[in-house]
């Protein structure tokens, strides 16, 4: 099965989520959502969801010269990605509540 | 010129390094300003490099599909990103018009100044209207290139090889070369009024810089100097610590056949650093030496009148010290990598087990 669209939904709360805990920077993104079990969520999908975050006011960033000689981009959470997070959360946690009132009673 | 990414792919190796050309050479068919276009490669090389010391396959990093990756990657360039990419080229053509245009216009001036029944809206001379339909047809070119490679790369659903892209860029170069050079020049006469290419040039450049000056400003502040841009290449190099660590090794086995105790690390480090500090001191060398040369030939030279004497001396001088600041530069570059080395090997000895 696809999972693309469900994976869509889920993974701009993730990354935030992954910000909000502390600064960051890209490959440590990465690191922690592939820990968490998410493969394949290469550079391709994350930056655009980062363009996305930055561009709504939701993370700031700075950048600064990596160990290794390029420009490292770091991000933080900004107080209204604090917010929208937090609201997130709240949705995410009762939708997959209803759904698994729906889902729970199937039988698998 | 600014600190780009381009002065760190050297960084990567194997798959990773062929990986990121072949994105480099995908992105490259889509218009993008030069700032996008550092930001994202930036960010890009840093967690290749970064994955790459992990250990990690670069399929971690892009997934399985690098065309996916790649549409993904280029897929949010907004318009303003091309605008400004349009206006970027613009500016490099109105750049050569600008140079072109005045050294015309200085001889057209010192021609009517010496007689000649010229007047300053003459379109005589050097074709530079040719010239920079070359230029402007460059730009058209390089789009059509680019609308034909993605085409092509839609269909097959691959991007070039590494062969493949060197064709590309042959051809291409050729296609320039031919349009610029032989169809400019030769071709295409077009009479435009010198001091109409030196105004239009001018009041682009004007404009464009007022409008970008913050672009530019930031620019100044991510500057990278010509001699710390030597220092940082020849740190790059991967065997920066081989040839010291041969040189101890070398000692050493030369003390043994003696009968001598080996040097320790810490000792054979402390004189390397002695020695690499001691040259600083022949800076004094870089000051002499052009003096001395001169004196010797101003000896053995016969000259005809004063002014030939002065002449000489002054392009002697002039030609000397320009060479010695050069190599006095690529010293100061060379004695602050192996400085750097050396203070590396320090922190980590266990290289010269290595």
């Amino acid at each position: 099965m696809d999972n693309s669209q469900m994976l869509k939904g889920v993974l701009e709360g993730c990354i935030l989520s992954i910000i909000v805990k502390r600064e960051t920077y890209g490959y440590e993104i990465l690191t922690k959502l592939e820990e968490a079990g998410f493969e394949n969520i290469g550079e391709g999908t994350l930056y655009p969801v980062l363009t996305r975050l930055e561009k709504k006011g939701y993370i700031l960033c700075r950048k600064e010269k990596s160990p290794f000689g390029p420009i490292r981009k770091y991000y933080s959470a900004s107080d209204d990605g604090i917010r929208h997070f937090k609201l997130f959360k709240k949705s995410y946690y009762e939708i997959t509540d209803k759904a698994m009132k729906i889902l729970g009673n199937e039988e698998k | 010129m600014i600190d780009s990414y381009a002065f760190y792919t050297d960084k990567l190796k194997g798959e990773y390094l062929e990986t990121f050309k072949q994105i480099e050479f995908y992105c490259s068919t889509f218009t993008m300003d030069d700032d996008l276009r550092e930001e994202r490669f930036n960010e890009l090389l840093d967690m290749f490099i970064t994955a790459q010391e992990s250990g990690k396959s670069v399929k971690k990093i892009i997934g399985n599909d690098i065309q996916w990756f790649c549409k993904e990657f280029c897929s949010d360039i907004d318009t303003k990103s091309r605008i400004v990419s349009f206006f970027d080229k613009i500016k490099i053509i109105a750049i050569y018009a600008f140079i072109l245009s005045s050294l015309e216009m200085l001889c057209l001036i010192m021609d009517i100044v010496n007689g000649a029944k010229l007047s300053i809206w003459s379109s005589e001379g050097f074709n530079i209207g040719g010239y920079i339909f070359g230029f402007a047809a460059i730009t058209i070119i390089d789009l059509i290139f680019n609308l034909i490679i993605r085409y092509i790369m839609r269909k097959r659903k691959r991007i070039p090889t590494k062969l493949q892209r060197r064709i590309y860029y042959i051809i291409s170069f050729f296609a320039y070369f031919i349009v610029v050079f032989l169809i400019g020049f030769n071709i295409f006469e077009i009479k435009i009024p010198v001091l109409a290419i030196l105004i239009i040039s001018t009041l682009y450049l004007i404009v464009y810089y007022i409008f970008n000056r913050d672009r530019i400003k930031k620019h100044k502040t991510q500057k990278i100097h010509f001699w710390d841009m030597v220092a940082n290449e020849m740190q790059n190099d991967k065997d920066k610590y081989k040839s010291i660590i041969k040189q101890y090794k070398r000692i050493n086995k030369r003390r043994i056949k003696k009968g001598k105790e080996c040097m320790t690390h810490e000792e054979f480090l402390n004189k390397k650093e002695n020695s690499v500090n001691a040259t600083k001191k022949t800076k004094w060398f870089f000051a002499l030496f052009p003096l001395l040369i001169t004196a010797f030939f101003f000896l053995i030279s016969d000259f005809e009148s004063i002014i030939d004497m002065v002449i000489f001396v002054f392009i002697m001088l002039g030609v000397e010290y320009l060479v010695m600041y050069f190599m006095y530069k690529l010293e100061c570059a060379a004695i602050k990598d192996s400085l750097k080395s050396i203070a590396e090997l320090r922190k980590n000895p266990e290289k010269f087990e290595e």
